[in-house]
């Protein structure tokens, strides 16, 4: 099957070349001409052969087009566009610099896309944000966050609030690829998930793809959230920050060598134990309470086809009290070079390195009583993407990947009486391996094919002991019966699969196309976490010749339409159908810490997932926003679970509804709302009670898994922002100082959301029980923060 | 780790924790049988106790059920020791521990109830003895001695070699204390597998304090008797009382406790219906070499000073 289609890909693009005349190439930039910014998603609109192209995630775009003289209009929604007279007589590169349109004549814009970019996208299931979209939404305690608001689109949700991390089309939070400048982010959260660990002032571009996937990423079932950072100010110095009552920030942003070299730095902390000090007595003064990032990036201009850019991120929530820190981060680096090689062929090619890691320690006295546990995901990684631009038709995509991963599951010990127990566990190694090739076809005006193949391979290495396991997978601890210990680098175990990815957008009118794709994708790490919420402490753990590589099918296919009534309405509808293999369960009681046999604790089963999507945005005028409504399902089938029938994933949500509105109330004043509605996710809950030696405890009848839900997730957030007069400092400094103060209510009607629901005894009298349910935010929660730049 | 969740709690000032009902939520299920059978080789007649599940929101007393058949057998020598139920629900074996059980022998459990036999198997394992135990000031917050008040600690050494699983019980005024989070259990002296040694070490700090009551005002004061024994259990007996701790500290710390909170599962059971379709009892069945130490606490002549 597989065959025939790559087959007869193939003779389509044979064919597609026998129409060959003389033809030009014309490629170039696009960027702000305020501050030298590549614009990623600008249009380059060729008015004589109504088509166009835009620009990639380094502002680059190539086409190639017949001799004769063109009308090129280049247009970004929000900026004036640019229209220049070009004569293809020879290939040509044009730079071109687009203006911001000035404050009295802009609207307030929700999309920064061109307008018709959801119908003629390929990209089925992706949504592009721009972070003037992410700041319009009513900020969580005052302040704009990434994760946050790509909750409010379809198909996106989390299991309640306290949970790391964010669940795409039924699938779990290790499930998603979270890039920031082509460098894996294991963990997205700061505070548990209140805030995510993207600095918005540093970040330029977000893009979510939940379907239609593109060759060129791979190793998670879900979703890829791209996350792109500003290059900083080419042409003069940016300075831009927020004070809040959590956090403040600060950014900097400034030309190194002026339109050829830039920077921006940015950091964060939030400041709750400061705040507590003057309260706190004695030892608890020493109290840490805080998290911290640091986002910085270099980028260098060398030459017309050469570009280099240095990003890098360190960020880490820490909690300490006398006696216990409790600590995590994350730590990336990327070094990335674009090439072009002639004017066709576009090249990037990206090394990093990343890390995640955790450490807890209790106890005073180090040499006595003491207790001390890391954890770390580290990788390093090098990886080349090649665009090349071949014709009018035809943009075909080729590049591969290698990974580098090395696990530190536990790196522990203990003191006791001054003895020292070491209970660390061995470090794990693999390398993940990926080709891939992809085409993107304009098969007839109305149809674009994108057909790619991407193989990857992952190998388990050494140096490490790989146990063998006994007996039939099932509910039960399952015990070692041989290991074998291997060499460094020595493989223990190694996996291949081809995944297929196939996506097709048929044009129905210049307003509406149906769009549908077929992906497969291998996630060869998994996150192993049994907690009711997802929390820092969950471990990454390789596949093994125990643990084998999850895989998915995913079948999707929407139907997108463009209305001209209230200026412009996108609406979509989507529908989707997930097959997942080998997805990890855990045993009742699995002791996932500190376990060499860890492995003889879970088991695999299969997930499916399917739903639908529906979605309507309005761009444009003095009220925009969007509803975004999602009917699914997530199960999972796992031997010996709820009797090895079908259950609900603790992430399964029957409904979801999110509805955004932005109100431009005056020049100054900006009213933003956003309401949202989740049914209860599921959850186990004991039905009976026992006693045994005068210990009372509670059991599962049938032994269900998830067989309660929590009551529906509902929430009103509010923020009013009072931006100020433009230019309101003629000084030389303050130029440009400009500010705004964001007023904000989080949970206005202050329900109780819960996130969990336990069996507990009743503290007088522990025969009675009780249920408990458990909130963060149980009242309504205001906030304000004050931002500036100049 | 649980404990300095809480701390963790106190810093949260918008959380909050509810009691809901949902009783309209829990289906009716059918009774289990439930079997209470921990076996001790102290020179004393032993228990078998039957019981019924009760639902989650019953808060009536446990239900004890009659009617049974118990036996125990040893299957090292053949021999059977009935047990006679003498009051409703319980089952006493007319030959003292110290006769049926020794030390190295595997025992089973038979219950022939409601038509259904249920079978379960125990291996004795060997004991230790309890060393001492000793009683310290207790102090406040800032470290002063609180007069009258008193601290206990027991200690015991694990046999060498690994493998060896304990469970401390204490008794304050001849009352055992059975509140689930003080459940003392021990993995050769220290408190889980992974942290298990194979030398013959002195039990662990915490493991050796685990026998004073929680909370404030509990504290030992003068003259009141205090009896530690400790079980022998094996491995699974073991994770079994574990499983009760844990799940009974369920949302214990507070909202950030409960973030960190394992999904509910149901606990082990080493007790077999031998119709594979009959209904499944819960319960555990365990033999123990026992050991025991009584202590009393200090009575101070002279107090340090006057009130």
């Amino acid at each position: 099957m597989l065959k025939r289609i790559l087959l007869s890909g193939f003779l389509v693009f044979l064919f597609s070349q026998l129409y060959a005349q003389e033809k030009y190439v014309l490629s170039g930039t696009v960027r702000d001409s305020a501050n030298g910014e590549d614009m990623i998603g600008a249009t380059v609109f060729i008015k004589e052969l109504n088509a166009g192209a835009a620009t990639n995630a380094y502002g680059f775009f190539s086409m190639t087009l017949p001799k004769g003289t063109y009308t090129i209009v280049v247009t970004y929604v929000g900026f004036d566009a640019e229209t220049r007279t070009i004569e293809m007589n020879v290939n040509r590169k044009v730079d071109i610099a687009l203006s911001e349109q000035s404050l009295a004549t802009k609207e307030v814009v929700v999309t920064a896309e061109r307008k018709d970019a959801q119908v003629k996208n390929m990209e089925m299931g992706t949504t592009k944000m721009e972070m003037k979209t992410i700041s319009s939404i009513p900020p969580l305690l005052g302040e704009v966050d990434v994760i946050r608001s790509i909750q409010l689109l379809p198909g996106v949700s989390a299991v309640s609030e306290g949970s790391s991390g964010f669940n795409v089309r039924g699938g779990a939070i290790d499930q998603n690829l979270v890039l920031l400048d082509e460098a894996p982010v294991y963990n997205t959260s700061h505070l548990f998930g209140f805030f995510s660990v993207f600095n918005p002032d540093a970040v330029k571009d977000v893009k979510l793809s939940k379907a239609a996937i593109a060759a060129n990423y791979g190793g998670r079932l879900s979703s890829v959230l791209d996350v792109r950072m500003k290059e900083g100010n080419m042409k003069k110095l940016g300075v831009q920050g927020g004070l809040g009552v959590i956090f403040s920030r600060l950014t900097i942003e400034a030309p190194i060598k002026k339109d050829k070299a830039s920077f921006i730095i940015a950091g964060r902390r939030s400041y709750a134990d400061q705040l507590a000090k003057p309260f706190l007595t004695g030892d608890l003064k020493k109290t840490q309470l805080y998290f911290y990032d640091l986002t910085m990036k270099a980028n260098w201009i060398v030459n017309p086809k050469n570009r280099i850019y240095l990003s890098a991120y360190l960020g880490r929530d820490i909690f300490g009290f006398p006696g216990a820190t409790f600590s995590w981060g994350n730590a990336t680096t990327s070094l990335r070079w674009n090439h072009l090689f002639g004017s066709k062929l576009f090249m990037n090619t990206t090394a990093y390195y990343s890390n995640y890691n955790y450490k807890l320690a209790f106890g005073e006295n180090k040499a006595e009583d003491y207790f001390e546990w890391k954890a770390q995901i580290e990788n390093v990684s090098l990886k080349s993407d090649l665009t090349w631009y071949l014709n009018a038709k035809n943009t075909v995509t080729f590049g591969g990947q290698a990974i580098y991963y090395t696990f530190t599951p536990s790196d522990a010990f203990g003191v006791s009486k001054g003895q020292t127990i070491d209970i660390s566990l061995e470090k794990q190694y693999a390398a993940e391996n990926a080709l891939y090739i992809s085409n993107e076809q304009k098969l007839t005006p109305r149809i674009n094919l994108q057909y790619g193949l991407r193989l990857s391979t992952f190998n388990y290495l050494g140096k490490s002991t790989a146990y063998t396991y006994g007996g039939e997978p099932g509910n039960y601890k399952r015990e070692a019966i041989s290991e074998k210990k291997y060499n460094m680098n020595e493989t223990i175990k190694s996996y291949i699969n081809p995944e297929p990815r196939v996506a097709v957008n048929y044009s129905l009118t210049e307003s509406s196309s149906i769009k549908a794709s077929y992906n497969r994708m291998a996630q060869y790490i998994h996150l192993v976490s049994n907690t009711v919420s997802s929390v820092p402490i969950d471990i990454y753990t390789p596949s093994t010749n125990n643990i084998k590589p999850q895989l998915s099918d995913q079948y999707s296919a929407g139907y997108f339409k463009n209305f001209e009534v209230l200026g412009g309405l996108e609406t979509s509808v989507e529908g989707f159908y997930k097959d997942m293999y080998n997805q990890l369960d855990y045993i009742d009681g699995a002791d996932l810490r500190f376990n060499k046999y860890i492995e003889g604790e879970l088991i695999q089963g299969k997930g499916r997932a399917y739903g639908m999507e529906l979605y309507v945005k309005k761009t444009e005028g003095r009220f925009t926003g969007w509803i975004s409504y999602t009917l699914s399902k997530s199960e999972r089938q796992v031997k010996g679970i709820n009797r090895s029938n079908w259950y609900p994933t603790k992430y399964d949500r029957r409904h979801n509804l999110s509805v955004v509105g932005v109100y431009k109330l005056t020049d100054r004043w900006n009213l933003a709302s956003t309401f949202t509605f989740g049914s209860g996710t599921p959850f186990t809950f004991q039905d009976k009670k026992v006693e045994v030696q005068g210990y009372s405890y509670y059991i599962i009848s049938n032994d269900d898994r998830n067989n309660l839900r929590m009551p529906n997730y509902h929430r009103l957030d509010f923020s009013a922002t009072l931006a100020s007069k433009e230019k309101i400092r003629t000084s030389k400094i303050f130029k440009n100082y400009t500010w705004e103060l964001v007023l904000g209510v989080y949970n206005v009607y202050g329900r109780k959301n819960a996130f969990a629901i336990l069996a507990r005894q009743n503290a007088d009298n522990p025969a009675i029980s009780e249920a408990s349910k458990f909130a963060l935010f149980g009242v309504p929660v205001p906030a304000f923060t004050y931002n500036f730049k100049f | 780790m649980k404990k300095y969740l809480i701390l963790l709690t106190s810093v949260v000032l918008f959380s909050c924790e509810d009691k809901i009902d949902i009783s309209d939520k829990l289906k009716n299920t059918e009774q289990q049988l439930v079997i209470d059978a921990f076996l001790n080789n102290w020179p004393e007649n032993q228990t078998v106790t039957l019981s019924g599940t009760q639902p989650f929101y019953d808060n009536s007393a446990k239900k004890l059920l009659s009617g049974a058949t118990v036996t125990l057998t040893d299957a090292n020598t053949g021999s059977v020791f009935p047990f006679t139920e003498t009051e409703q629900g319980k089952f006493v074996s007319s030959d003292s521990g110290s006769k049926m059980l020794v030390v190295g022998h595997e025992y089973s459990l038979k219950v022939i109830y409601n038509n259904e036999t249920y079978l379960a198997y125990s291996e004795l394992k060997r004991g230790i003895p309890v060393d001492s135990i000793e009683f310290t000031a207790s102090t406040d917050f800032t470290g002063k001695e609180i007069i009258g008040k008193y601290d206990a600690e027991f200690f015991a050494t694990d046999s060498a070699g690994s493998g060896d699983r304990y469970w401390t019980r204490f008794y304050r005024n001849g009352i055992r204390n059975t509140q689930p989070e003080l459940i003392n259990y021990s993995y050769d002296g220290s408190l889980g597998a992974a942290t298990a040694s194979d030398d013959s070490t002195v039990f662990i700090l915490p493991l050796r304090q685990q026998i004073n009551e929680l909370g404030a005002d509990k504290q030992y004061v003068d003259g009141e008797k205090l009896m530690v024994e400790i079980y022998s259990i094996d491995t699974d007996a073991a994770f079994f009382l574990q499983s009760i701790a844990s799940l009974s500290q369920q949302g214990s710390g507070g909202a950030f406790g409960a973030l960190f909170s394992q999904p509910p599962y149901n606990l082990p059971t080493n007790i077999k219906n031998t119709n594979e379709k009959g209904p499944k009892a819960v319960g555990y069945f365990s033999t123990s070499a026992v050991s025991r130490l009584e202590a009393t606490v200090p009575i101070k002549k002279i107090r340090d000073k006057k009130p």
